[in-house]
């Protein structure tokens, strides 16, 4: 195991957990040694590896665009099974996406987990179960589980996957075909609950005590692995212009204005249920997937402790009276 | 695989002085041969380092393999650039994005407030020669300065029924009346058995949306062009999302039949 992983730290950039005074970060790492395999879910996700916080789509000088597309190859090492599924979205809302694809291109996914963490009922799943075919239902080109023994074993889920593990003389894989988002089972039914708890919500009292107390500082959709929005912008340079793409969130101010300065989402309790709307209701609607995987992130740097899962809890109540 | 977010390279062939505060940018695009659209779709025109805004097309699809128009008022900081252009110079264009507006299988009520007419004339264009559908127009606009397309006007004056509303002032070119435009949804008959295309600002839609609810025209035959703030143009960015949907690629026109269902638009 831990050849593997440092021939894959020879010649890649690796973004892997890596324990930081009493907290777990994604960072970018150079040696085995700093990986942390407890499992732990980082305070950050993996989302920045997929979607950068800002990157230039194309260079102009007169009629001239210069398209860059990044070329370095990277991987996701330890990747848990939540940040697994944001990513899994990711692949497919921007399965046409030209910047994304090509990133992709260069990046293997390695999942991993040791089992459940002891405390993984403090992330109060509110709609994910963790069932033993999870793997069909996520993107990952490898896959590694710590047995309880201490043992690795290694799974594969794409032919770039197999690959890499052929050439590091990991012989003994299992190969997991993408079955798709949703199980044969059908829709996960919290999903559909949840989505019914938020659509037809907007009337709730809930959303008028939230905005009582929500900063809209939008620390939670930049934590959030599943949030996506973005804004292109020009930036002029000396040689010409950049046009890029950062990250945005609902909550800024500037989201939704148009020209005279209109902004559809100017109350913060509209800007709170267009946050959930998406998570729970438009993106299950586009992908019969999840939105939110639960990673309660949002909480955990909410300054005013906005804690989502009791949020749904509660307008699942409502709803029922 | 296309990348959503280059540029076509268009030149300006011709200007038209729309008012003082209006132009209509007539384009030929480098494959404008190829070049298809529906009425009410739009293209993202944009100027490097003033960044791209959504501009509906205002001509004729039939003239769609000859050039394109847009007809754009000076606003913001890319509008009012976008106004320099003159003859000769190069515009940064991709689309056409978005729905457009439904084939017309019955009459056709066009309701326009100010800058709303922009996308409707594509409509009208291609719908004015018909014979097996009556056209009317509902038409508001704040002054007789701020008209636009007034040579179409004078044209679909004399051809079809279009009623035109002035909110500060008579209109010396026009039969024009006072008052809003609702005061013309009041005083005017529609034609029976008719779809509706409504477009203006936000703020004239509960009014008129109600007023034609009241009329027993079925929200299925109401259709509502919506602006929001719009970047990629391809449904991820999620600036322009209403509802389950997008305005760049579900819309920008929608039934009433589906905003109904959404908080915001029960009027």
């Amino acid at each position: 195991m831990q050849k593997f992983v440092e021939n894959l730290l020879s010649d890649n950039i690796v973004y892997a957990p890596m324990k930081k005074e009493a907290k777990v970060f994604v960072s970018p790492i150079n040696n085995f040694a700093e990986i942390d395999w407890t499992s732990e879910l980082p305070a950050n996700s993996f989302k920045s590896v997929f979607l950068p916080p800002e990157e230039i789509l194309w260079k102009n000088a007169g009629k001239k665009f210069k398209t860059a597309f990044a070329s370095k190859k990277t991987i996701a090492l330890a990747m848990n099974v939540l940040d697994l599924q944001a990513f899994t979205l990711f692949e497919h809302v921007f399965e046409k996406d030209i910047y994304y694809q090509r990133r992709r291109q260069n990046t293997f996914v390695v999942g991993f987990t040791a089992g459940l963490p002891d405390d993984f009922r403090k992330y109060k799943i509110f709609h994910a179960d963790y069932e033993e075919n999870v793997l069909e239902h996520l993107i990952f080109d490898i896959f590694i589980e710590k047995q309880k023994n201490g043992n690795f074993i290694f799974f594969s889920g794409s032919e770039k996957g197999q690959k890499l593990l052929e050439e590091n003389n990991v012989k003994d894989y299992e190969h997991i075909e993408f079955a798709g988002l949703v199980p044969e089972s059908g829709m996960n039914p919290r999903l559909i609950a949840n989505r019914k708890a938020v659509e037809l919500s907007f009337n709730d009292k809930l959303w008028d005590e939230l905005a009582e107390i929500c900063l809209a500082c939008g620390k939670c959709s930049v934590v959030c692995p599943t949030c996506f929005c973005f804004n292109l912008e020009d930036d002029p340079q000396l040689n010409g212009v950049e046009r890029k793409r950062q990250w945005t969130s609902c909550f800024y101010p500037e989201f939704s204005k148009i020209c005279g300065n209109k902004k559809e989402l100017a109350e913060v309790k509209k800007k709170l249920y267009f946050w959930y709307y998406h998570k729970f209701v438009r993106i299950p609607e586009e992908l019969s997937y999840y939105g939110c995987v639960s990673c309660m992130r949002c909480f955990n740097v909410c300054p005013v402790g906005i804690n989502i899962a009791a949020n749904l809890q509660r307008l699942a109540k409502n709803q029922q009276k | 695989m296309k990348n959503n977010y280059a540029y076509e390279l268009a030149r300006v062939i011709k200007v038209v002085r729309e008012n003082p505060i209006t132009n209509t940018l007539h384009l030929k695009l480098a494959n404008q041969k190829r070049f298809q659209f529906l009425p009410g779709q739009f293209v993202q025109i944009g100027i490097p380092g003033f960044g791209e805004c959504p501009i509906a097309i205002s001509s004729a699809p039939q003239d769609a393999g000859k050039f394109i128009c847009l007809t754009i008022r000076g606003v913001g900081e890319l509008t009012k650039k976008l106004l320099t252009l003159k003859a000769g110079d190069i515009a940064f264009v991709h689309g056409p994005y978005g729905n457009g507006y439904p084939a017309v299988e019955k009459n056709l009520i066009l309701i326009a407030g100010g800058c709303g007419f922009i996308p409707l004339v594509s409509v009208y264009e291609n719908n004015k020669n018909r014979k097996d559908i009556k056209i009317q127009i509902l038409m508001g606009c704040r002054n007789e300065n701020l008209l636009l397309f007034r040579k179409k006007m004078q044209q679909a004056q004399m051809k079809h029924d279009l009623n035109l509303i002035l909110e500060e002032t008579l209109s010396k070119s026009f039969a024009a009346q006072k008052g809003l435009i609702t005061d013309l949804l009041k005083k005017n008959k529609l034609l029976a058995n008719a779809t509706v295309f409504v477009c203006g600002p936000p703020a004239m839609y509960p009014a008129v949306v109600k007023k034609l609810l009241e009329l027993k025209v079925a929200p299925a035959d109401i259709y509502l062009t919506l602006e929001k703030r719009m970047h990629c143009g391809v449904g991820i960015c999620q600036h322009c999302a209403v509802g389950t949907k997008y305005v760049c690629k579900d819309g920008p026109i929608f039934s009433y039949e589906y905003l109904r269902t959404l908080s915001e638009y029960q009027y």
